[in-house]
């Protein structure tokens, strides 16, 4: 494999953690199996964190579509991978 | 109309009082970011109410509302300091999952997500909402949609990657 490639699977693996996290919420195996694949090398958590990032922002699009006001706040909300 | 007026002014004594708001949020959580969480919660209750009453005393409804949130976040709060420990004890790293600084999100970042979000196929935007906005599951988009579930995941995987592809190209 290639380092793209290897990229991209890793890339693919997060997102794929995420999407499943979002549609079922991880009980106490499948969360330590997160955790033991976001240790086992600093790519994967990038990958997490940068599709984390992603995922969050495309919630908060829309709220403020909605909420203009929102921006009058000192900052946007700070959430973290724990409000999926 | 009236009902809209009153929504409005609402709002308007909700901007007005934010620091009285979060003040009184802070009493109760002490800690001033789940103290900001609330207040922007009771923001979004007061323009999402989709029944706004006759509020005679909208400084008192909107304290009694932050009060009652705080008092909520505080139970949550204590609910979830075990996962969290848990998780921050696996990591061993500051900025992931118990930091949520590691997301702050930019209104630079919103914009593009807007802009990758429009560029879409029309398809692949409704999959990607139904999932991640309105919360269906795989199987509940297929049967909408009259399509497999294995379309669907890579659909919500195509327009996660486009707006990745959209925040890094900036």
């Amino acid at each position: 494999m290639t380092d793209s490639q290897r990229e991209d699977t890793v890339w693919q693996t997060a997102v794929e953690r995420i999407i499943r996290k979002h549609e079922w919420p991880l009980d106490d195996t499948a969360e330590n199996e997160l955790i033991a694949w976001l240790k086992n090398d600093p790519a994967h958590r990038a990958a997490y964190e940068e599709a984390s990032h992603v995922w969050l922002l495309l919630v908060w699009f829309r709220t403020l579509k909605k909420n203009s006001h929102l921006l009058l706040f000192s900052r946007l909300p700070k959430i973290a991978v724990r409000a999926n | 109309m009236f009902l809209n007026q009153q929504a409005v002014d609402l709002s308007i004594v909700f901007v007005a009082h934010q620091a009285q708001l979060r003040r009184t949020a802070l009493r109760i959580l002490r800690n001033p970011e789940r103290a900001e969480d609330v207040v922007q919660d009771a923001y979004l209750k007061v323009t999402e109410a989709a029944d706004v009453l006759n509020i005679k005393q909208p400084l008192a409804y909107l304290l009694q509302m932050v009060r009652n949130l705080a008092i909520d976040c505080h139970r949550r709060a204590a609910f979830e300091v075990g996962l969290f420990e848990r998780e921050e004890e696996g990591l061993h790293v500051p900025a992931l999952m118990g930091a949520p600084e590691a997301t702050a999100i930019s209104r630079q970042h919103l914009t593009l997500i807007a802009h990758a979000l429009s560029e879409l196929p029309e398809r692949t935007r409704r999959v990607f909402e139904l999932h991640r906005l309105d919360g269906h599951t795989h199987c509940a988009i297929a049967s909408k949609l009259d399509i497999s579930t294995s379309l669907v995941n890579i659909l919500i995987h195509d327009a996660i990657d486009h707006c990745r592809a959209a925040l890094r190209s900036n």
